[in-house]
């Protein structure tokens, strides 16, 4: 034994060896599994990125242009490929050492049909770290993109109003990349060969060896793009690309060059929005003092009884009821959604027994049945004939969330964010109030829906119950559907009265003493409020909930079972 | 790295070249892992057989956050513990005798060819509690951080330095006296 003060340095370099033909036996029986596994998987579509390349207007070439490389890589690693005289390994370690690309546009033939011209790209920037897109237009406007753990910020400038627009948002997305390759090889993850023909031609750029690589690809829908990529075989980076996009209304020739500075601009003024620019800031990241409050709120929602049924009785207005039954028993759950639009009319009782006898011998109109197994999710419903139909079977990432109904959407809806304030309902009912805001959704200049603003208010006397919410737009008839093309109309405004008001207003308790909600009612109005110009008189709508909770369930046999459901066509 | 990265998005886009190429590269270092903490070959040679199976099912679902090294060093930490944990309830159910709980595998020849001088090594490390033995072993020979360490094991930092500290003094005192001897 070496001595004892080479410890570290001992276990460090300890060898070992194994047999040989054991080691092509135990590679026998993992590249078995590997294929098993492989034969297993259901009909997935892979990713879609090249579907939406192919449908991407040609402003939107900058955020594809990392894919269009992308999918050159993928392509010449792909196993199916021969690979071209050079690696592409060294292509990718080249670009690693990246901190920034740079890459300028220059449009030799636009015909776009559309008044989107003027904002093709000029030039874009990327950096690895921090991650950030910044995308030059030639009409002036200018955006900037950058991520970081849990946040993304997003600038816009737009010349003709001299207005900078930045938003910050929460995102569950890890942007954090330590290179330009983890970068590419995040978005070419999934993407496969789809049949586009690429050829190596050697060649000469800047007086330098390179590789011409031309990939020419035209997919179901017609739309035919025709790329040809220089790189340098000295620095094996990509230098130059060519880019022809063809479909029956729209085409463009973009002559790209891409270099690798070691610097670049770290905001968007460095990109050439002027400083004397009229600053709008929307901030969507929860407040400190949100994140504190949201903290037993969250813990709460934790809490509630994990073996449960809970009989979720909605009356819809005009006979119209939605009967819910969901078990749960923590892991897995069955969610029931009965519908009647007849005079069947639920009982009025308060004994969870009578209300679930009844809803487990009712005929409804339609029934819908989700299952979560712990493993896969499962659907199935029956229509008006009374037959199976729509049956499908998925393999959610994390529990899914069915249908709105039950305990938790009820008592304990999910806030992700938002900000804690104070307003006279929630001091004088010493209640915590969570605001949260929807940013309008404008598209091509069209407002397609308003901002809305939602308050939560929460009860800690009573385990953190949710017990009102009040929701603030502008909507139109019938049930908020947006239909505002006033032009001078404040997408971003809210009106001061709430379209739609819910809450809690009868309270149960459990053996244990957890309070849930038991009555719950809701107000709505179905015509909007104080739009400029509105001579209506709103209506109110309204409509209750009741729920039935049992904390002791005992579950009726195979209730969780996958096979006990339905098949199509019974 | 940069390889490492290659093999995993080729190996998840169903490449079996870069399975093969992970399994070339990461066995043997596995294997001296799993055999340091388990000190025992058959029992390493299955928990390293069921990893890198499966690691091969788990293409679509692997999601590979910090280096592929430590990531295959914590799934056979974490099939080390838990054949530890069906061997004692083994021993506790009186099922001594009963097969491996781990892998019914059978092959008909050793995997692993150690050294005599390997063989000492492991003895001394067997001759640590468990938590100190995982804490050397992965860090000097899957070269995983403290922090990493910490993570797989939900401890704190200080509890994994600790550890190291004691055990590889503890480990420096049995060897010292297998040198007097």
């Amino acid at each position: 034994m070496k001595p004892a003060e080479n410890i570290e340095k001992l276990i460090k370099n300890a060898k070992i060896d194994t047999n040989a033909k054991v080691d092509e036996a135990v590679l026998d029986d993992v590249l078995k599994a590997f294929e098993s596994s492989k034969n297993k998987k259901s009909a997935v579509p892979q990713s879609n990125i090249w579907r939406k390349i192919m449908k991407s207007r040609i402003t939107k070439l900058a955020a594809s242009a990392a894919v269009i490389i992308a999918f050159i890589l993928s392509m010449t690693l792909s196993d199916k490929t021969v690979a071209p005289a050079f690696g592409m390994n060294d292509v990718l370690a080249a670009m690693a050492k990246a901190e920034w690309l740079h890459m300028t546009w220059e449009f030799t033939e636009v015909n776009t049909g559309s008044d989107t011209a003027g904002r093709e790209l000029k030039e874009s920037w990327i950096s690895v770290n921090p991650r950030r897109n910044i995308s030059i237009n030639k009409n002036g406007s200018v955006s900037l993109a950058e991520y970081s753990i849990g946040e993304l910020k997003v600038q816009k400038y737009e010349p003709e109003t001299n207005v900078l627009t930045t938003t910050y948002r929460v995102t569950n997305k890890n942007y954090s990349h330590t290179s330009i390759v983890d970068m590419y090889l995040e978005q070419i993850s999934g993407l496969e060969e789809r049949g586009a023909r690429v050829e190596y031609i050697d060649t000469v750029y800047d007086g330098n060896p390179a590789k011409i690589i031309n990939i020419d690809n035209l997919n179901k829908n017609g739309v035919h793009q025709k790329f040809s990529i220089v790189a340098d075989v000295e620095t094996y980076l990509p230098k130059r690309m060519t880019y022809h996009y063809e479909s029956a209304d729209q085409s463009a020739t973009a002559n790209v060059t891409f270099d690798y500075p070691k610097t670049g601009p770290t905001n968007i003024y460095q990109a050439g929005v002027p400083h004397d620019a009229e600053v709008k800031v929307i901030d969507h990241r929860p407040s400190p003092e949100f994140l504190e409050a949201i903290k037993p709120y969250r813990a709460a929602r934790e809490n509630l009884p994990q073996q449960r049924i809970v009989v979720d009785v909605e009356n819809e207005n005009n006979n119209r009821y939605r009967v819910c039954v969901i078990y749960s028993d923590g892991k897995k759950e069955r969610f029931e959604e009965l519908l009647w639009v007849r005079d069947d009319v639920p009982p009025t009782t308060d004994d969870f027994a009578t209300i679930l006898d009844w809803a487990n011998s009712a005929k409804s109109d339609a029934l819908g049945i989700q299952l979560y197994d712990g493993d896969c999710a499962y659907r199935v419903n029956r229509d008006y004939r009374n037959r199976w139909t729509n049956s499908k079977e998925y393999s959610p990432s994390h529990k899914p969330s069915f249908v709105v109904g039950g305990l938790l959407h009820r008592g304990w809806p999910r806030l992700r964010k938002g900000q804690l304030v104070e307003n006279e309902y929630s001091i004088n009912n010493h209640l915590l109030c969570i605001e949260t805001w929807r940013s309008p959704n404008i598209k091509d200049n069209k407002l397609l829906e308003p901002a809305e603003k939602t308050l939560y208010y929460i009860d800690p006397e009573r385990d953190y119950i949710c017990v009102r919410i009040e929701a603030f737009s502008y909507i139109t008839p019938p049930y908020g559907k947006p239909e505002i093309d006033d032009l001078s109309f404040e997408p971003s405004k809210t009106p001061t009265e709430p379209y739609w008001v819910t809450k809690v207003t009868k309270f149960g308790q459990t053996d244990t003493g957890q309070w849930y909600p038991k009555e719950i009612t809701t107000n709505r109005l179905s015509w909007w409020l104080d739009y400029p110009g509105n001579t209506d008189t709103p209506e109110d709508e309204k409509f209750v909930i009741r729920l039935y909770l049992d904390s002791k369930p005992e579950f009726p046999d195979g209730i969780f079972d996958p096979e006990s459901l339905p098949h199509i066509g019974e | 790295m940069i390889e490492d990265k290659l093999l995993i998005w080729r190996f998840k886009c169903g490449s079996s070249v870069a399975l093969c190429r992970i399994y070339e590269k990461y066995k043997d270092n596995l294997l001296r892992l799993a055999s340091a903490l388990l000190n025992d070959r058959t029992a390493a040679e299955d928990v390293v057989h069921d990893c890198f199976v499966s690691f091969a099912q788990s293409a679509e679902k692997l999601k590979v956050s910090g280096n592929l090294k430590g990531y295959l060093a914590t799934c056979v930490a974490n099939r080390v513990r838990n054949w530890n944990r069906a061997r004692q309830r083994q021993e506790t159910a009186g099922l001594n005798e009963a097969e491996s709980a781990v892998s019914n595998s059978k092959r008909p020849e050793q995997w692993i060819i150690g050294s005599e001088e390997l063989k000492r090594l492991n003895d001394a490390l067997s001759r640590l509690p468990f938590e100190q033995r995982e804490v050397i072993v992965l860090h000097l020979q899957a070269g995983m951080k403290f922090k990493a360490i910490a993570e797989s094991q939900d401890v704190s930092i200080n509890t994994v330095q600790s550890r190291y500290r004691y055990g590889l003094g503890k480990l420096r005192s049995i060897l010292a006296k297998e040198a007097k001897l």
